[in-house]
Protein backbone atom coordinates (compact mmCIF):
# COMPACT_ATOMS: atom_id res chain seq x y z
CA UNK A 1 0.00 0.00 0.00
CA UNK A 2 3.06 2.62 0.75
CA UNK A 3 5.32 1.75 -2.23
CA UNK A 4 4.58 2.60 -5.28
CA UNK A 5 4.09 -0.06 -8.17
CA UNK A 6 7.10 -0.91 -10.64
CA UNK A 7 6.53 0.43 -14.06
CA UNK A 8 6.17 -2.69 -15.97
CA UNK A 9 9.49 -3.86 -18.21
CA UNK A 10 9.80 -1.81 -21.04
CA UNK A 11 7.10 -3.25 -24.17
CA UNK A 12 9.11 -5.79 -26.48
CA UNK A 13 12.43 -4.95 -27.38
CA UNK A 14 13.73 -3.27 -30.23
CA UNK A 15 10.87 -3.63 -33.07
CA UNK A 16 8.01 -1.48 -34.06
CA UNK A 17 5.94 -1.34 -31.01
CA UNK A 18 2.35 -2.56 -32.25
CA UNK A 19 0.03 -1.64 -29.56
CA UNK A 20 -1.76 -5.13 -30.06
CA UNK A 21 2.04 -6.50 -29.00
CA UNK A 22 1.98 -6.18 -25.05
CA UNK A 23 -0.61 -7.04 -22.57
CA UNK A 24 -3.69 -5.05 -22.40
CA UNK A 25 -3.87 -2.44 -19.11
CA UNK A 26 -7.32 -1.04 -19.80
CA UNK A 27 -10.22 -2.47 -21.64
CA UNK A 28 -13.67 -1.65 -22.10
CA UNK A 29 -15.84 -4.44 -23.59
CA UNK A 30 -19.44 -3.87 -25.02
CA UNK A 31 -19.37 -1.18 -22.34
CA UNK A 32 -22.42 0.93 -22.55
CA UNK A 33 -23.83 3.66 -20.28
CA UNK A 34 -27.59 5.20 -20.37
CA UNK A 35 -29.14 8.47 -18.02
CA UNK A 36 -32.18 8.67 -17.66
CA UNK A 37 -32.83 6.07 -20.65
CA UNK A 38 -30.60 8.02 -22.65
CA UNK A 39 -27.21 6.18 -24.12
CA UNK A 40 -24.60 8.44 -23.58
CA UNK A 41 -22.05 5.24 -24.16
CA UNK A 42 -22.68 2.29 -26.42
CA UNK A 43 -21.28 -1.00 -26.98
CA UNK A 44 -18.07 0.55 -27.01
CA UNK A 45 -14.72 -1.88 -27.28
CA UNK A 46 -11.05 -1.39 -27.10
CA UNK A 47 -7.86 -2.53 -25.72
CA UNK A 48 -4.84 -0.32 -24.40
CA UNK A 49 -1.51 -1.37 -23.30
CA UNK A 50 1.07 0.02 -21.00
CA UNK A 51 3.12 2.58 -22.28
CA UNK A 52 0.77 4.21 -24.39
CA UNK A 53 -0.61 7.93 -25.04
CA UNK A 54 -4.23 7.76 -26.16
CA UNK A 55 -6.55 10.66 -27.74
CA UNK A 56 -10.11 10.52 -27.34
CA UNK A 57 -11.65 12.26 -29.42
CA UNK A 58 -15.32 13.37 -30.50
CA UNK A 59 -18.04 15.82 -31.00
CA UNK A 60 -19.57 17.41 -27.31
CA UNK A 61 -21.84 15.10 -25.97
CA UNK A 62 -20.02 12.01 -27.73
CA UNK A 63 -19.48 10.77 -23.93
CA UNK A 64 -15.83 11.44 -23.61
CA UNK A 65 -16.01 12.10 -19.92
CA UNK A 66 -18.20 9.29 -19.55
CA UNK A 67 -16.32 6.78 -20.63
CA UNK A 68 -13.35 7.93 -17.91
CA UNK A 69 -15.91 8.33 -15.33
CA UNK A 70 -17.18 4.13 -16.69
CA UNK A 71 -13.30 3.33 -16.37
CA UNK A 72 -13.17 4.58 -13.16
CA UNK A 73 -16.45 2.92 -12.17
CA UNK A 74 -18.16 5.58 -11.42
CA UNK A 75 -20.87 5.60 -13.24
CA UNK A 76 -23.51 2.69 -13.79
CA UNK A 77 -22.83 0.57 -16.98
CA UNK A 78 -23.18 -2.71 -18.64
CA UNK A 79 -20.51 -4.40 -20.15
CA UNK A 80 -16.85 -5.05 -19.18
CA UNK A 81 -14.35 -2.68 -18.39
CA UNK A 82 -10.58 -3.64 -16.56
CA UNK A 83 -7.84 -1.38 -15.39
CA UNK A 84 -5.57 -2.96 -14.61
CA UNK A 85 -3.23 -1.43 -11.48
CA UNK A 86 -4.21 2.28 -9.83
CA UNK A 87 -5.80 4.73 -11.66
CA UNK A 88 -4.81 8.09 -11.27
CA UNK A 89 -7.09 10.97 -12.85
CA UNK A 90 -7.25 14.60 -13.79
CA UNK A 91 -10.99 16.19 -13.50
CA UNK A 92 -12.07 18.96 -16.04
CA UNK A 93 -10.97 22.01 -14.59
CA UNK A 94 -13.57 23.99 -14.37
CA UNK A 95 -15.31 20.99 -12.17
CA UNK A 96 -12.70 21.74 -9.58
CA UNK A 97 -13.43 24.82 -6.98
CA UNK A 98 -11.77 28.43 -7.18
CA UNK A 99 -13.01 29.50 -4.19
CA UNK A 100 -11.66 27.09 -2.05
CA UNK A 101 -8.30 28.18 0.51
CA UNK A 102 -5.30 26.00 -0.52
CA UNK A 103 -1.87 26.68 -1.87
CA UNK A 104 -0.69 24.95 -4.86
CA UNK A 105 1.39 22.15 -2.46
CA UNK A 106 -1.61 21.58 -0.54
CA UNK A 107 -3.37 20.16 -3.37
CA UNK A 108 -0.98 18.52 -4.51
CA UNK A 109 -0.95 16.19 -1.37
CA UNK A 110 -4.17 15.34 -1.58
CA UNK A 111 -3.07 12.98 -3.95
CA UNK A 112 -1.60 11.32 -0.96
CA UNK A 113 -4.71 10.63 0.30
CA UNK A 114 -6.04 7.53 -0.28
CA UNK A 115 -2.61 6.28 0.59
CA UNK A 116 -2.66 7.67 4.36
CA UNK A 117 -6.19 6.21 5.52
CA UNK A 118 -8.13 7.85 7.35
CA UNK A 119 -7.30 9.46 10.12
CA UNK A 120 -3.41 10.08 9.36
CA UNK A 121 -2.35 13.18 8.10
CA UNK A 122 0.20 14.23 5.25
CA UNK A 123 4.01 13.74 6.22
CA UNK A 124 7.13 15.26 5.66
CA UNK A 125 7.57 12.09 2.77
CA UNK A 126 4.50 13.53 1.34
CA UNK A 127 5.12 17.30 1.60
CA UNK A 128 8.78 16.58 -0.28
CA UNK A 129 7.00 14.25 -2.95
CA UNK A 130 4.75 17.00 -3.59
CA UNK A 131 7.59 19.66 -4.28
CA UNK A 132 9.34 17.82 -6.62
CA UNK A 133 6.11 17.05 -8.33
CA UNK A 134 5.56 20.57 -8.58
CA UNK A 135 9.59 21.27 -10.02
CA UNK A 136 8.34 18.71 -12.81
CA UNK A 137 5.68 20.91 -13.94
CA UNK A 138 7.80 23.79 -13.53
CA UNK A 139 5.52 25.59 -10.38
CA UNK A 140 8.33 25.05 -7.82
CA UNK A 141 8.49 28.59 -7.05
CA UNK A 142 4.28 28.66 -6.81
CA UNK A 143 4.14 26.17 -4.20
CA UNK A 144 2.53 28.88 -1.30
CA UNK A 145 0.42 30.55 -3.64
CA UNK A 146 -3.25 29.97 -3.40
CA UNK A 147 -4.44 27.83 -5.96
CA UNK A 148 -7.24 30.41 -7.13
CA UNK A 149 -5.20 32.92 -7.51
CA UNK A 150 -3.30 30.53 -10.53
CA UNK A 151 -3.97 31.21 -14.12
CA UNK A 152 -5.87 28.38 -15.85
CA UNK A 153 -2.33 26.85 -17.23
CA UNK A 154 -0.82 26.57 -13.80
CA UNK A 155 -4.22 25.33 -11.91
CA UNK A 156 -4.16 22.54 -14.51
CA UNK A 157 -0.65 21.97 -14.39
CA UNK A 158 -1.06 21.77 -10.50
CA UNK A 159 -3.86 18.99 -11.52
CA UNK A 160 -1.42 17.11 -13.19
CA UNK A 161 1.05 17.37 -10.03
CA UNK A 162 -1.29 15.90 -7.84
CA UNK A 163 -2.45 13.06 -10.64
CA UNK A 164 1.49 12.29 -10.31
CA UNK A 165 0.97 12.33 -6.74
CA UNK A 166 -0.85 9.49 -6.83
CA UNK A 167 1.26 7.22 -8.78
CA UNK A 168 -0.68 5.90 -10.95
CA UNK A 169 -0.46 3.31 -13.48
CA UNK A 170 -2.92 4.81 -15.84
CA UNK A 171 -3.40 8.07 -16.11
CA UNK A 172 -6.72 9.50 -16.93
CA UNK A 173 -6.99 12.92 -17.92
CA UNK A 174 -9.71 15.13 -19.06
CA UNK A 175 -9.51 17.93 -21.09
CA UNK A 176 -6.18 18.55 -19.72
CA UNK A 177 -4.71 20.87 -22.64
CA UNK A 178 -8.20 22.89 -23.35
CA UNK A 179 -8.11 26.00 -22.66
CA UNK A 180 -4.59 26.55 -21.57
CA UNK A 181 -1.90 28.59 -22.28
CA UNK A 182 1.09 27.13 -24.95
CA UNK A 183 3.65 26.64 -22.50
CA UNK A 184 1.25 25.54 -19.99
CA UNK A 185 0.58 22.96 -23.06
CA UNK A 186 3.92 21.88 -23.77
CA UNK A 187 4.92 21.42 -19.87
CA UNK A 188 1.78 19.18 -19.70
CA UNK A 189 2.70 16.90 -22.90
CA UNK A 190 6.34 16.86 -21.78
CA UNK A 191 5.26 15.61 -18.07
CA UNK A 192 3.05 12.78 -20.62
CA UNK A 193 5.75 11.65 -22.16
CA UNK A 194 7.74 10.76 -19.43
CA UNK A 195 5.15 9.17 -18.09
CA UNK A 196 4.55 7.17 -20.99
CA UNK A 197 8.43 6.55 -21.69
CA UNK A 198 7.93 4.49 -17.80
CA UNK A 199 5.49 2.36 -19.10
CA UNK A 200 2.16 4.28 -17.92
CA UNK A 201 -1.22 4.15 -19.83
CA UNK A 202 -1.95 8.05 -20.50
CA UNK A 203 -5.69 8.45 -22.02
CA UNK A 204 -7.14 12.21 -22.51
CA UNK A 205 -9.52 13.48 -23.57
CA UNK A 206 -9.53 16.41 -26.28
CA UNK A 207 -11.14 18.68 -28.54
CA UNK A 208 -7.89 19.13 -30.83
CA UNK A 209 -7.61 16.73 -33.78
CA UNK A 210 -4.39 18.76 -34.54
CA UNK A 211 -2.83 18.03 -31.65
CA UNK A 212 -3.93 15.04 -31.03
CA UNK A 213 -2.83 13.66 -34.34
CA UNK A 214 0.62 15.06 -33.46
CA UNK A 215 1.36 13.77 -29.99
CA UNK A 216 -0.96 10.57 -29.44
CA UNK A 217 0.30 7.31 -29.97
CA UNK A 218 -3.29 6.12 -31.18
CA UNK A 219 -6.72 7.79 -31.66
CA UNK A 220 -10.43 6.61 -30.75
CA UNK A 221 -12.82 8.85 -32.03
CA UNK A 222 -16.05 8.70 -30.09
CA UNK A 223 -19.79 9.17 -30.66
CA UNK A 224 -21.27 7.46 -28.17
CA UNK A 225 -19.89 4.37 -29.83
CA UNK A 226 -16.67 3.72 -31.02
CA UNK A 227 -16.21 5.20 -34.79
CA UNK A 228 -12.66 5.17 -35.36
CA UNK A 229 -9.59 3.47 -33.46
CA UNK A 230 -5.95 3.33 -34.30
CA UNK A 231 -3.24 6.11 -35.70
CA UNK A 232 -3.91 9.52 -36.67
CA UNK A 233 -3.94 8.42 -40.37
CA UNK A 234 -6.25 5.87 -39.88
CA UNK A 235 -9.17 7.73 -38.51
CA UNK A 236 -8.27 11.39 -39.14
CA UNK A 237 -10.26 10.88 -42.76
CA UNK A 238 -12.81 13.16 -43.66
CA UNK A 239 -15.32 9.79 -44.12
CA UNK A 240 -14.09 8.83 -40.32
CA UNK A 241 -14.46 12.18 -39.02
CA UNK A 242 -17.94 12.69 -41.21
CA UNK A 243 -19.30 9.91 -39.50
CA UNK A 244 -18.09 11.22 -35.99
CA UNK A 245 -18.96 14.85 -36.11
CA UNK A 246 -22.10 13.77 -38.62
CA UNK A 247 -20.93 17.88 -39.97
CA UNK A 248 -18.33 19.00 -43.21
CA UNK A 249 -15.13 17.76 -42.54
CA UNK A 250 -12.43 19.86 -44.99
CA UNK A 251 -8.95 18.43 -44.60
CA UNK A 252 -6.29 20.67 -45.21
CA UNK A 253 -2.90 20.30 -46.02
CA UNK A 254 -0.32 18.39 -43.74
CA UNK A 255 -3.35 16.48 -42.01
CA UNK A 256 -5.60 19.16 -40.26
CA UNK A 257 -9.17 18.68 -39.99
CA UNK A 258 -11.53 21.38 -40.54
CA UNK A 259 -15.14 20.64 -38.93
CA UNK A 260 -18.26 22.96 -39.61
CA UNK A 261 -18.94 22.81 -36.27
CA UNK A 262 -17.76 26.23 -34.84
CA UNK A 263 -17.64 25.46 -30.90
CA UNK A 264 -14.40 23.59 -29.91
CA UNK A 265 -11.76 26.10 -30.95
CA UNK A 266 -11.09 28.92 -28.05
CA UNK A 267 -8.58 30.87 -29.93
CA UNK A 268 -8.59 34.24 -27.51
CA UNK A 269 -8.34 31.71 -24.46
CA UNK A 270 -4.71 30.64 -25.80
CA UNK A 271 -2.01 33.19 -25.41
CA UNK A 272 0.81 33.16 -24.77
CA UNK A 273 0.65 32.84 -20.82
CA UNK B 1 -9.34 48.80 38.50
CA UNK B 2 -10.09 45.84 36.45
CA UNK B 3 -13.65 44.90 37.92
CA UNK B 4 -15.70 45.85 34.98
CA UNK B 5 -13.55 42.50 33.52
CA UNK B 6 -14.04 40.51 36.54
CA UNK B 7 -17.60 41.75 37.45
CA UNK B 8 -19.59 39.66 34.99
CA UNK B 9 -18.07 36.19 35.90
CA UNK B 10 -19.33 36.94 39.57
CA UNK B 11 -22.71 35.86 38.60
CA UNK B 12 -23.07 32.03 38.18
CA UNK B 13 -25.87 32.51 35.41
CA UNK B 14 -23.18 34.15 33.65
CA UNK B 15 -20.50 32.06 33.98
CA UNK B 16 -22.67 29.32 32.62
CA UNK B 17 -23.63 31.60 29.75
CA UNK B 18 -20.13 32.14 29.03
CA UNK B 19 -19.28 28.66 28.40
CA UNK B 20 -22.31 27.83 26.54
CA UNK B 21 -21.42 30.87 24.21
CA UNK B 22 -17.86 29.74 23.78
CA UNK B 23 -18.37 26.45 22.98
CA UNK B 24 -21.19 27.29 20.73
CA UNK B 25 -19.37 29.84 19.02
CA UNK B 26 -15.99 27.45 17.99
CA UNK B 27 -18.95 25.01 16.93
CA UNK B 28 -20.91 27.11 14.50
CA UNK B 29 -17.33 28.66 13.28
CA UNK B 30 -15.42 25.93 12.49
CA UNK B 31 -18.27 24.00 10.96
CA UNK B 32 -19.17 27.31 9.45
CA UNK B 33 -15.77 26.89 7.56
CA UNK B 34 -17.49 24.17 5.92
CA UNK B 35 -20.58 25.14 5.16
CA UNK B 36 -19.02 28.45 3.81
CA UNK B 37 -16.54 26.73 1.09
CA UNK B 38 -19.43 24.09 -0.05
CA UNK B 39 -21.79 27.31 -0.99
CA UNK B 40 -24.53 25.10 1.69
CA UNK B 41 -25.38 29.35 3.73
CA UNK B 42 -28.97 29.08 2.67
CA UNK B 43 -29.23 25.48 3.88
CA UNK B 44 -27.40 26.36 7.15
CA UNK B 45 -30.46 29.32 7.49
CA UNK B 46 -33.53 27.17 5.94
CA UNK B 47 -32.23 24.52 8.59
CA UNK B 48 -31.95 27.25 11.63
CA UNK B 49 -35.72 27.84 11.13
CA UNK B 50 -37.28 24.63 10.44
CA UNK B 51 -36.16 22.99 13.55
CA UNK B 52 -38.17 25.03 15.12
CA UNK B 53 -41.02 22.95 14.73
CA UNK B 54 -39.18 20.31 15.86
CA UNK B 55 -38.72 22.18 18.79
CA UNK B 56 -42.13 22.52 19.46
CA UNK B 57 -43.26 19.03 18.39
CA UNK B 58 -40.79 17.65 20.92
CA UNK B 59 -41.91 19.67 23.50
CA UNK B 60 -45.62 18.86 23.33
CA UNK B 61 -45.05 15.36 22.60
CA UNK B 62 -42.76 15.07 25.75
CA UNK B 63 -39.54 13.54 23.83
CA UNK B 64 -36.10 15.64 24.10
CA UNK B 65 -36.16 18.97 22.36
CA UNK B 66 -32.95 18.13 21.00
CA UNK B 67 -34.36 14.72 19.20
CA UNK B 68 -36.90 16.59 17.28
CA UNK B 69 -34.95 19.13 16.32
CA UNK B 70 -32.70 16.86 14.60
CA UNK B 71 -35.67 15.26 13.16
CA UNK B 72 -36.73 18.22 11.54
CA UNK B 73 -33.04 19.11 10.30
CA UNK B 74 -33.01 15.82 8.28
CA UNK B 75 -36.53 16.43 7.07
CA UNK B 76 -35.41 19.66 5.55
CA UNK B 77 -31.86 18.50 4.11
CA UNK B 78 -33.95 14.86 2.69
CA UNK B 79 -36.97 17.85 0.99
CA UNK B 80 -34.67 20.29 -0.14
CA UNK B 81 -32.29 17.27 -1.70
CA UNK B 82 -35.69 15.56 -3.26
CA UNK B 83 -37.42 18.92 -4.46
CA UNK B 84 -33.49 20.56 -5.79
CA UNK B 85 -32.92 17.02 -7.82
CA UNK B 86 -36.22 18.00 -9.81
CA UNK B 87 -34.30 19.44 -12.69
CA UNK B 88 -36.74 22.38 -13.06
CA UNK B 89 -36.13 23.66 -9.55
CA UNK B 90 -32.62 24.60 -7.98
CA UNK B 91 -32.15 23.44 -4.29
CA UNK B 92 -32.56 27.35 -3.68
CA UNK B 93 -36.31 26.81 -4.70
CA UNK B 94 -36.63 23.95 -2.24
CA UNK B 95 -35.46 25.83 0.94
CA UNK B 96 -37.25 29.31 -0.05
CA UNK B 97 -40.58 27.13 0.38
CA UNK B 98 -39.43 24.25 3.27
CA UNK B 99 -38.16 27.60 5.47
CA UNK B 100 -40.81 29.26 5.74
CA UNK B 101 -43.65 26.66 5.72
CA UNK B 102 -42.33 24.36 8.46
CA UNK B 103 -40.59 27.61 10.52
CA UNK B 104 -44.57 28.84 9.97
CA UNK B 105 -45.81 25.87 11.10
CA UNK B 106 -43.71 25.62 13.88
CA UNK B 107 -44.70 29.62 15.26
CA UNK B 108 -48.19 28.66 14.40
CA UNK B 109 -47.88 25.49 16.81
CA UNK B 110 -46.06 27.82 19.53
CA UNK B 111 -49.49 30.24 19.51
CA UNK B 112 -52.18 27.70 19.75
CA UNK B 113 -50.14 25.87 22.56
CA UNK B 114 -50.23 27.73 25.95
CA UNK B 115 -48.48 24.73 27.67
CA UNK B 116 -45.08 25.72 25.85
CA UNK B 117 -43.28 27.70 28.65
CA UNK B 118 -40.57 29.25 26.29
CA UNK B 119 -41.56 32.24 24.23
CA UNK B 120 -41.44 33.21 20.90
CA UNK B 121 -38.73 35.85 21.66
CA UNK B 122 -36.94 33.00 23.01
CA UNK B 123 -36.66 30.65 20.10
CA UNK B 124 -36.15 33.49 17.55
CA UNK B 125 -33.51 35.47 19.52
CA UNK B 126 -32.33 32.91 22.23
CA UNK B 127 -31.59 33.06 25.86
CA UNK B 128 -28.01 31.95 26.48
CA UNK B 129 -28.75 34.02 30.66
CA UNK B 130 -31.42 30.68 30.66
CA UNK B 131 -28.54 27.64 29.49
CA UNK B 132 -29.35 25.33 31.52
CA UNK B 133 -26.44 22.40 32.68
CA UNK B 134 -27.98 19.77 29.65
CA UNK B 135 -28.13 22.77 27.08
CA UNK B 136 -23.74 22.89 28.46
CA UNK B 137 -23.61 18.99 28.32
CA UNK B 138 -25.30 19.00 24.69
CA UNK B 139 -22.79 21.84 23.31
CA UNK B 140 -19.99 20.22 25.10
CA UNK B 141 -21.09 16.31 23.48
CA UNK B 142 -21.38 18.11 20.04
CA UNK B 143 -18.33 19.95 20.35
CA UNK B 144 -16.43 16.39 21.11
CA UNK B 145 -18.06 14.75 18.22
CA UNK B 146 -17.18 17.32 15.80
CA UNK B 147 -14.24 16.99 17.20
CA UNK B 148 -13.79 13.23 16.01
CA UNK B 149 -15.17 13.81 12.92
CA UNK B 150 -12.22 16.34 12.38
CA UNK B 151 -9.88 14.26 13.17
CA UNK B 152 -10.76 11.22 11.67
CA UNK B 153 -12.08 12.64 8.56
CA UNK B 154 -11.37 16.16 8.24
CA UNK B 155 -8.89 15.96 5.39
CA UNK B 156 -11.35 13.60 3.12
CA UNK B 157 -14.29 16.23 3.99
CA UNK B 158 -12.40 19.39 2.04
CA UNK B 159 -11.24 17.43 -0.61
CA UNK B 160 -14.65 16.69 -1.08
CA UNK B 161 -15.73 20.22 -0.45
CA UNK B 162 -12.20 21.23 -2.87
CA UNK B 163 -12.64 18.50 -5.76
CA UNK B 164 -15.65 16.38 -5.68
CA UNK B 165 -14.58 14.94 -9.05
CA UNK B 166 -11.54 13.69 -7.22
CA UNK B 167 -12.91 12.35 -4.45
CA UNK B 168 -15.06 10.15 -5.90
CA UNK B 169 -12.43 8.91 -8.58
CA UNK B 170 -10.24 8.49 -5.55
CA UNK B 171 -12.92 6.14 -4.40
CA UNK B 172 -14.54 8.10 -1.47
CA UNK B 173 -18.15 7.71 -0.71
CA UNK B 174 -19.13 11.18 -0.93
CA UNK B 175 -22.72 10.66 -0.28
CA UNK B 176 -21.49 9.10 2.62
CA UNK B 177 -19.17 12.40 3.46
CA UNK B 178 -21.71 14.64 2.64
CA UNK B 179 -24.38 12.70 5.19
CA UNK B 180 -21.38 12.96 7.96
CA UNK B 181 -21.25 16.95 7.16
CA UNK B 182 -24.63 17.93 7.05
CA UNK B 183 -25.24 15.61 10.24
CA UNK B 184 -22.65 17.75 12.20
CA UNK B 185 -24.33 21.11 10.57
CA UNK B 186 -27.46 20.22 12.02
CA UNK B 187 -26.20 19.20 15.58
CA UNK B 188 -24.35 22.54 15.75
CA UNK B 189 -27.69 24.18 14.47
CA UNK B 190 -29.82 22.31 17.25
CA UNK B 191 -27.31 23.07 20.18
CA UNK B 192 -26.54 26.20 19.23
CA UNK B 193 -30.64 27.70 19.02
CA UNK B 194 -30.27 28.11 23.42
CA UNK B 195 -27.29 30.44 23.00
CA UNK B 196 -28.03 32.98 19.63
CA UNK B 197 -31.94 31.71 18.81
CA UNK B 198 -32.72 30.64 14.96
CA UNK B 199 -32.97 34.13 13.58
CA UNK B 200 -29.63 35.19 14.46
CA UNK B 201 -27.76 31.81 14.41
CA UNK B 202 -26.57 32.08 10.65
CA UNK B 203 -24.58 35.62 11.72
CA UNK B 204 -22.59 33.11 13.79
CA UNK B 205 -22.39 29.95 11.48
CA UNK B 206 -21.37 32.51 8.63
CA UNK B 207 -19.91 35.61 9.82
CA UNK B 208 -16.50 33.80 11.66
CA UNK B 209 -15.45 31.59 8.33
CA UNK B 210 -16.38 34.82 6.49
CA UNK B 211 -13.89 36.87 8.49
CA UNK B 212 -11.36 34.57 8.71
CA UNK B 213 -11.18 33.58 4.36
CA UNK B 214 -10.64 37.22 4.47
CA UNK B 215 -7.17 36.80 6.55
CA UNK B 216 -6.04 33.21 5.55
CA UNK B 217 -5.33 31.01 2.65
CA UNK B 218 -5.56 27.75 3.71
CA UNK B 219 -8.42 25.70 4.95
CA UNK B 220 -7.10 24.75 8.42
CA UNK B 221 -5.95 27.94 9.38
CA UNK B 222 -9.32 29.32 8.15
CA UNK B 223 -11.33 26.93 10.18
CA UNK B 224 -8.77 27.44 13.57
CA UNK B 225 -9.02 30.99 13.02
CA UNK B 226 -13.08 31.10 12.48
CA UNK B 227 -13.14 29.00 15.74
CA UNK B 228 -11.34 31.70 17.59
CA UNK B 229 -13.39 34.41 16.60
CA UNK B 230 -16.63 32.78 16.97
CA UNK B 231 -15.52 32.24 21.06
CA UNK B 232 -13.69 35.90 20.82
CA UNK B 233 -17.14 37.25 19.71
CA UNK B 234 -19.38 35.45 22.31
CA UNK B 235 -17.18 37.03 24.91
CA UNK B 236 -17.04 40.00 23.52
CA UNK B 237 -20.90 40.21 22.73
CA UNK B 238 -21.89 38.84 26.73
CA UNK B 239 -19.45 41.49 27.76
CA UNK B 240 -21.38 44.21 25.89
CA UNK B 241 -24.80 42.24 26.62
CA UNK B 242 -23.89 42.74 30.49
CA UNK B 243 -22.80 46.08 30.47
CA UNK B 244 -25.21 47.95 27.98
CA UNK B 245 -28.50 45.08 28.47
CA UNK B 246 -28.77 43.82 25.58
CA UNK B 247 -29.90 40.03 24.50
CA UNK B 248 -26.66 38.15 24.62
CA UNK B 249 -27.85 36.41 21.23
CA UNK B 250 -27.54 39.81 19.43
CA UNK B 251 -25.09 41.33 20.65
CA UNK B 252 -23.10 37.98 19.85
CA UNK B 253 -23.71 38.48 16.50
CA UNK B 254 -23.52 42.43 16.37
CA UNK B 255 -20.19 41.96 17.60
CA UNK B 256 -19.55 38.85 14.97
CA UNK B 257 -20.58 41.64 12.07
CA UNK B 258 -18.06 43.90 13.58
CA UNK B 259 -14.91 42.12 13.36
CA UNK B 260 -16.08 41.23 10.01
CA UNK B 261 -16.29 44.95 8.66
CA UNK B 262 -13.38 45.59 10.53
CA UNK B 263 -11.34 43.21 9.01
CA UNK B 264 -12.80 43.51 5.84
CA UNK B 265 -11.64 47.68 6.08
CA UNK B 266 -8.52 46.41 7.11
CA UNK B 267 -7.85 44.23 4.35
CA UNK B 268 -8.89 46.49 1.56
CA UNK B 269 -6.47 49.20 2.99
CA UNK B 270 -3.80 47.08 3.61
CA UNK B 271 -4.39 46.39 0.05
CA UNK B 272 -3.00 42.68 0.30
CA UNK B 273 -3.59 39.90 2.14
CA UNK B 274 -6.54 37.11 2.33
CA UNK B 275 -9.12 37.67 -0.49
CA UNK B 276 -7.94 40.44 -2.22
CA UNK B 277 -4.52 39.31 -2.48
CA UNK B 278 -5.89 36.71 -4.11
CA UNK B 279 -8.25 38.95 -6.23
CA UNK B 280 -5.23 41.00 -7.62
CA UNK B 281 -3.07 38.03 -8.09
CA UNK B 282 -4.57 36.64 -10.32
CA UNK B 283 -3.29 39.63 -12.66
CA UNK B 284 -0.70 40.11 -11.02
CA UNK B 285 2.18 37.46 -11.72
CA UNK B 286 5.09 38.63 -9.21
CA UNK B 287 2.69 37.90 -6.08
CA UNK B 288 4.18 35.88 -3.73
CA UNK B 289 2.39 35.41 -0.15
CA UNK B 290 5.54 36.60 2.00
CA UNK B 291 3.37 35.42 4.96
CA UNK B 292 2.85 32.04 4.50
CA UNK B 293 6.12 30.94 4.56
CA UNK B 294 6.15 28.27 7.11
CA UNK B 295 4.55 25.17 7.06
CA UNK B 296 1.33 23.99 8.58
CA UNK B 297 -0.46 20.68 7.01
CA UNK B 298 -2.10 18.32 9.83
Amino acid sequence: MTSPRSAPDRLDEGGDQGPHAAPATVTADRLSVAFGGHPALSEVCFALTGGTFTGVLGPNGAGKTTLLRALLGLVAATGETTLRGRAAYVPQLAMVSEAFPIDALGVVIMGRYPRLGWRRRPGRGDRRLAADLLEQVGLADRARSPFGALSGGQRQRVLMARALAQEGDVLLLDEPLTGIDAPSQSTMLDVIGAQRAQGKTVVMTTHDLGQAARECDRLLLLNRTVIGDGTAAEVLTPEVLGRAYEAQVVMLDGGAALIDEGVHHHPSRRGAG
Amino acid sequence: MLDWLTDPWTSALMRRAFFEAMLVGALCGALGCFVLVRGLAFLGESVAHTVVLGVVLAFLAGVPIAAGAAVLAVVTVGLTTAIGNDRRFSADTAMGILLPSLFGAGVALIALSEGYRSNLDDVLFGSVLAATEIDLALALLAGALTAVMLVLAGKELALVAFDRAMAQAMGYRTALLDLLLLGAVALAVVVSLRAVGNVLLAGLLLGPPATARLLCQTFWRMLACAGSIGVAASIAGLYLSWYVEVGGGAAIVLVVAAIFIAVAIGVRVAGRGGASGERRAATDFAYTPAYESESHYH
